[in-house]
C-alpha cells in the first residue's frame, strides 16, 4: 500500500468535478437545451422543423373545418396532402396544396396557425408528431400520431421510400440507428445486422444493403456508419469498453 | 394517437431533466475534455431520452440508464476524434492538443492528480468502472446497468481494476 493511502479512495473522496459548482437544470443554457428538445417530438417532428426552413411550400388551407378533400394524382406526382384532425379518415380535415412536396411537414401551418386544433392531443397551435399514410387514390393523408402503424390501422399503405424526400428518409434512419447503437451494449455484429435490417425494413428501404467488417477477436461489439449515396450501411467491428 | 398526449409526455420528460440534468452534466464533464464536448454529450443523451421516453421512464434506475446512453454516445465521439487525430497526423504531422478539464481542476493537489494520471493509464473498460464507483458513487447494480453486464461480475470487475489502479499509482509514487 503505498504511505499516500489507497487510489480509488483518494478518486472518491476528491471528485474532479464540484457538481455544486455546475449550472444546474434551471439555468438559461439547460433551459434553452430542454426547449430544443421537446420541440422536436419523435422522429418526424425532428425533420419536419428542419424542412419546415428549407423548402417554401405553396400551402393553400381550405379555410372551412370538415371540407376534407382528395385530389386523384399518382403518388409520383404529387398535388395534394390531406391533413387530418385525429387518427380517423372521418376526422375534420384540410387539404393542401403541396407544390413539389409530399411530406407530413406539409401539415405544419395547418397545425401552426390553423385550422387544424385537437386539444384532446396538444394545446391549440402546437404541432404533434405526424405520420403520413397514402390512400388508395396514391395522395398522401397525415395523421397526428407518431406510430407509423396507423396507416395499416386505418387500411392505408405507407409511403415507400422513393415517395419521400431522400433527406427526410435518410434523416429519419440515423436518428433511429444512432438510438439503437446508443441504446444497447455491445451488439455484436450478427445482432446488429438482424436489427438494421429490420430498421430498414420498417421503413420500406430494403434496397439499402448492409456492409461488415471482418470479424476480430479483439472488437466483439458493431458500430455504424452510413453511405447514403450509395444507399449502405456498413457495420464495423469495435471493442468492447465495458467489458 | 396511438401515444400519450405530448403534453403530458413533456411533464415526464421535464421532471427527468429536472431530477438528472446535472448528473449527467457532471457525468459528462468527468470525461471529456472540454465543456463544449461535455454540452455535446448532454445533448445528445437527452435527446436519445426524450425519444425513447417510454424506455427510460420504464427503467429500474432511469439515472444509470442515462449513463449508460452518455457512456455509448461519449464513446462514439471518442471514437471519431480519434479518426480525426489520426487524419491530422497524417496530413500536419501534429496531434490535436488535448486540455484534459480534470487536470485544470485539481492541478494544485499533487496526490490526487496522480490517482488520475495512474487512472489514465488503465484500460478504458477499467477507468468507465472505477470512475462510476468512484465518482458517480453508484452501486453495483447500477453500475451493471450502465455497462451492460451482469450485477454478479460487478465486484470482481472493480476489485481488479482497484488492483490495478493501486498499482500503477505506486509506480509513479515511486518516480
Amino acid at each position: 500500500m503505498s504511505r499516500r493511502g489507497d487510489a480509488f479512495d483518494i478518486l472518491s473522496s476528491h471528485d474532479p468535478v464540484d457538481e455544486t459548482r455546475l449550472d444546474d437544470h434551471r439555468s438559461p443554457r439547460a433551459r434553452q437545451l430542454f426547449e430544443s428538445i421537446v420541440a422536436t417530438p419523435g422522429h418526424v417532428a425532428t425533420r419536419r422543423r428542419r424542412r419546415l426552413r428549407t423548402f417554401a411550400y405553396a400551402a393553400i388551407a381550405v379555410a372551412t373545418m370538415g371540407a376534407a378533400w382528395i385530389v386523384f394524382h399518382p403518388i409520383s406526382n404529387p398535388t395534394a396532402v390531406t391533413c387530418y384532425q385525429a387518427v380517423s379518415l372521418d376526422s375534420d380535415a384540410v387539404g393542401i396544396a403541396s407544390g413539389s412536396t409530399l411530406d407530413p411537414s406539409a401539415c405544419v401551418s395547418a397545425w401552426e396557425d390553423g385550422p387544424l386544433v385537437n386539444e384532446e392531443i396538444v394545446p391549440r397551435g402546437t404541432v404533434p408528431p405526424l405520420v403520413g399514410c397514402v390512400t388508395d387514390a396514391g395522395t398522401l393523408a397525415v395523421f397526428p400520431s407518431d406510430d407509423p402503424a396507423v396507416c395499416e390501422q386505418l387500411g392505408l399503405a405507407r409511403p415507400d421510400s422513393e415517395s419521400i424526400a431522400p433527406g427526410e428518409v435518410v434523416g429519419d434512419l440515423q436518428d433511429a440507428l444512432t438510438d439503437y447503437f446508443a441504446t444497447h451494449q455491445c451488439v455484436s455484429i450478427d445482432q446488429a445486422r438482424d436489427a438494421v435490417e429490420n430498421i430498414l425494413t420498417d421503413r420500406g428501404m430494403s434496397q439499402w444493403t448492409i456492409e461488415t467488417g471482418p470479424a476480430q477477436p479483439d472488437r466483439p461489439c458493431a458500430s455504424f456508419g452510413m453511405d447514403p449515396e450509395n444507399t449502405t450501411i456498413y457495420l464495423v467491428p469495435i471493442e468492447d469498453l465495458g467489458g | 394517437m396511438t401515444g400519450p398526449p405530448l403534453e403530458s409526455s413533456v411533464a415526464a420528460f421535464e421532471q427527468l431533466y429536472a431530477d438528472t440534468y446535472l448528473k449527467v452534466l457532471a457525468y459528462a464533464r468527468r470525461r471529456t475534455e472540454s465543456t463544449a464536448e461535455a454540452d455535446d454529450v448532454v445533448s445528445a443523451t437527452f435527446l436519445v431520452a426524450w425519444r425513447r421516453l417510454d424506455k427510460v421512464l420504464g427503467a429500474d434506475h432511469p439515472l444509470a440508464w442515462l449513463y449508460a446512453v452518455a457512456y455509448r454516445v461519449n464513446l462514439n465521439r471518442r471514437r471519431s476524434a480519434a479518426r480525426a487525430s489520426r487524419l491530422r497526423k497524417r496530413v500536419h504531422g501534429l496531434a490535436a492538443p488535448v486540455q484534459d478539464i480534470t487536470q485544470i481542476t485539481v492541478e494544485a493537489d499533487e496526490t490526487l492528480s496522480q490517482a488520475l494520471q495512474a487512472l489514465a493509464t488503465l484500460s478504458p473498460a477499467d477507468q468507465e468502472i472505477l470512475r462510476l464507483a468512484a465518482f458517480e458513487q453508484l452501486t453495483h447494480e447500477e453500475i451493471a446497468q450502465v455497462l451492460g453486464i451482469r450485477p454478479s461480475l460487478v465486484r470482481g470487475r472493480l476489485f481488479r481494476a482497484r488492483q490495478r489502479l493501486q498499482v500503477s499509482f505506486e509506480q509513479m509514487e515511486g518516480r
